[in-house]
């Protein structure tokens, strides 16, 4: 230890634990510490006092201890509440000293270098007492050669695969001046360093096998990790809604409406009328926020110039009996009669299932959101020429013409101004139906309810009663 | 002092025994009795063993008579400065009287606090401690040879400091004889606790006024615990010799191993007791102590153990974490 610095500094704190002002060698260890000056105090033992001593309104004297990236402080500080009105503290210093980091204990430091070595190797062998090769693993693409090379030819030295730096001629040499040794990797930029860990226990001169670490001293560069197609990484960079912001935001938009769902039911514990409709405004605009994502996710999807469906054989018919019977316990809550297919009807078509339900929650969503109380909603579907189309009809307000114009436009929402959607499914929807060669119109005369239709091309090989062959996509 | 955080050991809060929880529901009055009784059944089921404990005949139990009444005595005394302050903050005049049920009351809440509770248990383990190595070892509580050592200092600072930290320890010394304890003389976390609790039992502006002058009168580095850390802290790395329990006095000693170890000073004292000797030699180990002083300091204290096995095994890194994962448990 350096001798003690003799003399007091003085510094001063304020009501929030800031140093407004410190002399040496206390100003210089605030920064060392990571803080600024004036600044909030950085040196957290010194700050547990300073706050100590402001809250209790005490003078208070302690020792304190600090570490630098090269030493090791400890000083003794007297901490005094200022009387001036100010809430801080005026700190002054008795003793100051000053030492080298302690020296590391050799045994926990080999500990601690294996612990690391373990997180940090690419590439892992099993030898055997001779430092054969019996199995490898890896997980750095530029090793994978390696691992290849070793599994073909198993048994064989590990050495005799590798460039062992400061090894010309690939004589056996004793395993402890292979531990630690550099060595290079055909296939790998990288260099090396092999870790050599005997594997008994009891440490005797002729261990029966060892384990083989392979360290690099630096990451594997990106350009090399990533396979190097730009136009497979624009297209996923290009979903960025769909791909990266949907996902994280789900999770905590659904715990947001779960809560509010939580407190709107009053589970846990009584609750005034107001708070648990405040909650219930919470959920419905949670709810509401978690459907726009989807949305716009889709939208990202359909708007993608290489968009694309999987189209397969589909059941017309059924799709809109499921679609109904999702939309039933909604329906039915408006008093609202969904006039499905009846069971046994069939029309068959080729289309993408998932995208034909999709538009069929969307139309028939609409269809209850807009209907009055105790109407109906008839869902139909006829082959009319090559396509089959599917009719959703309901006795709502309807559209004028030059609603019917614009209902398919993006962000549309015909002046509503409630908290019902985006805009942007019908917009959706009909590119779904377009991008499966078929298409999504509407009918309507104010007052007199609106008709949806979609058609999708027919299947004409499946009603001639033969199972139909798988399509060809 | 590095405060008290992490490694506190002795844990006393918590009532054993709670006689009086109410029940929230309304219950038949058959449900209550019985309620009553499984509870007076818990209380009566603990007699024996707390009694066979307290009863055992082991001079330097952690709980023997002398301790608690050591506890009590300098509990009751805080307590009596506390209300004398009170008292003087009101008319001005001598301090009179009190009335036994305020102080009663004050030691109650003093003793709510776990902290000011194992801070006064270790008190009484360091007073029982220094006269058993004056008996055993004819080691002077007060003037022990490193403060011989510091007094006559060619670094005269250093030569004062060490006659303060001497003075304050005869003080000390003497203070505890009578079973006393100054209020000035408590560390800064546990007088702000004795503050709350005299504010606690008089809320009115007087406690004010005597807590304004508490706060004036009281300086943590005049304290003998402050003078001993300062002393240390002034002997840099000679203070590696505090760690000589018999070269410098239990008091040095227990500060130096808080210092260094990062126990806390009363947890130090602690873990001189016969029950914590596995404590006492990872603390001195972290605390940097050679195998051959740990040896010693062991040796001293526990004649009647054995040293533990292959203890050389273990380096100062790996006593220190050995000691922080053993605190995270109540007791040995």
């Amino acid at each position: 230890m350096s001798a003690a610095t003799p003399g007091r500094a003085i510094a001063l704190t304020d009501g929030g634990d800031c140093l407004l002002r410190a002399d040496e060698p206390l100003a210089s260890l605030q920064l060392q510490c990571g803080g600024e000056l004036p600044g909030k105090i950085a040196i957290p033992a010194l700050l547990e006092t300073v706050r100590k001593a402001r809250r209790y309104q005490l003078r208070l004297a302690r020792g304190i201890s600090a570490l630098t990236p090269s030493e090791a402080i400890s000083a003794w500080v007297e901490v005094e509440p200022r009387v001036d009105g100010d809430e801080g503290c005026e700190i002054s210093l008795k003793t100051w000293q000053t030492a080298p980091l302690p020296a590391d204990d050799g045994n926990s430091h080999e500990y601690d270098r294996e612990q690391i070595d373990n997180e940090l190797a690419e590439f892992a062998a099993v030898l055997d007492h001779d430092q054969n090769v019996l199995v490898v693993s890896c997980r750095a693409d530029d090793l994978a050669a390696l691992a290849a090379r070793m599994e073909d030819a198993p048994g064989k030295r590990w050495t005799s695969f590798v460039d062992v730096a400061g090894l010309e001629h690939r004589q056996p040499v004793h395993w402890r001046l292979l531990d630690g040794a550099r060595l290079m990797v055909e296939g790998s930029e990288r260099s090396w360093r092999a870790a050599l860990r005997p594997r008994n226990e009891d440490r005797a001169e002729t261990p029966d096998g060892f384990e083989l670490l392979l360290v690099a001293d630096e990451p594997l560069p990106p350009s090399l990790s990533q396979e190097p197609d730009d136009a497979l990484a624009a297209t996923q960079r290009k979903h960025i809604i769909g791909q990266e912001i949907a996902p994280a935001l789900r999770q905590p938009i659904s715990r947001i409406i779960a809560n509010a769902e939580t407190i709107r039911a009053k589970l846990a514990g009584p609750l005034s009328d107001d708070y648990a409709r405040y909650a219930s405004d919470i959920a419905s605009a949670g709810q509401l926020l978690l459907d726009l994502l989807e949305d716009l996710s889709d939208l990202e999807v359909v708007e993608a110039e290489d968009f694309s469906t999987a189209p397969d054989r589909i059941d017309l018919a059924a799709v809109a009996r499921q679609a109904a019977g999702i939309l039933a316990v909604r329906a039915r809550e408006k008093a609202i009669a969904l006039d499905a297919p009846r069971h046994g009807e069939t029309l068959p078509a080729v289309a993408e299932f998932r995208r034909v339900l999709q538009i069929l929650i969307n139309l028939i969503g609409n269809a209850i959101r807009y209907s009055p109380a105790n109407s109906q909603i008839w869902i139909r579907v006829e082959q009319t020429g090559e396509m089959a189309s599917l009719v959703v009809a309901d006795q709502g307000p309807g559209l004028s013409a030059e609603q019917a114009a614009v209902v398919f436009d993006k962000f549309e929402r015909l002046g509503r101004s409630d908290e019902g959607g985006s805009g942007l499914g019908l917009y959706i929807s009909r590119r779904l139906a377009r991008a499966m060669n078929g298409d999504l119109t509407v009918e309507s005369a104010a007052g007199q309810g609106a008709r949806f239709t979609l058609t999708v091309p027919f299947d004409s090989e499946a009603s001639d009663g033969e199972p139909p062959p798988p399509l060809d996509t | 002092m590095a405060a008290n955080a992490g490694l506190t050991m002795m844990r006393y809060g918590g009532a054993m025994i709670d006689a009086t929880s109410p029940s929230l529901d309304p219950a038949s009055p058959e449900q209550e009795l019985s309620a009553a009784l499984s509870r007076a059944d818990v209380v009566a089921d603990t007699v024996v063993p707390i009694l066979r404990h307290v009863l055992s005949n082991e001079d330097n139990s952690l709980f023997g008579d002398e301790i608690v009444a050591r506890i009590r005595g300098m509990i009751r005394h805080l307590s009596v400065q506390l209300l004398d302050r009170l008292a003087s903050a009101s008319n001005g005049t001598a301090p009179s009287q009190h009335e036994a049920d305020l102080a009663a009351q004050l030691s109650d809440h003093l003793l709510e606090s776990d902290g000011l509770v194992c801070h006064v248990h270790a008190l009484a383990l360091e007073y029982q401690l220094a006269e058993r190595l004056r008996s055993r070892f004819g080691v002077d509580p007060v003037l022990t040879p490193l403060l011989q050592d510091r007094i006559a200092s060619s670094d005269p600072d250093l030569a004062a400091l060490a006659m303060r930290f001497l003075a304050a320890q005869a003080r000390h010394g003497q203070s505890q004889g009578r079973m006393k304890l100054p209020l000035l003389e408590l560390p800064g976390d546990h007088l702000h606790h004795a503050l709350l609790a005299m504010q606690a039992i008089d809320p009115q502006t007087r406690a004010d006024a005597a807590v304004q002058g508490i706060r004036r009168d009281y300086d943590e580095a005049s304290t003998r615990l402050g003078l001993a850390s300062l002393l240390l802290a002034r002997m840099g790395a000679d203070a590696s010799e505090a760690l000589k329990i018999n070269h410098a006095g239990v008091a040095l000693f227990a500060s130096a191993l808080e210092i260094a170890s990062g126990l806390d000073r009363d947890s130090a004292i602690l873990a001189t007791h016969e029950t914590q000797a596995a404590r006492l030699a990872l603390a001195l180990r972290s605390a940097g102590a050679k195998l051959d002083v740990v040896r010693d300091q062991y040796l001293t204290l526990h004649s009647e153990l054995e040293f533990p096995e292959h203890f050389d095994a273990i380096g100062p890194d790996r006593a220190a974490a050995l000691l922080a994962s053993g605190s995270s448990f109540d007791g040995f």
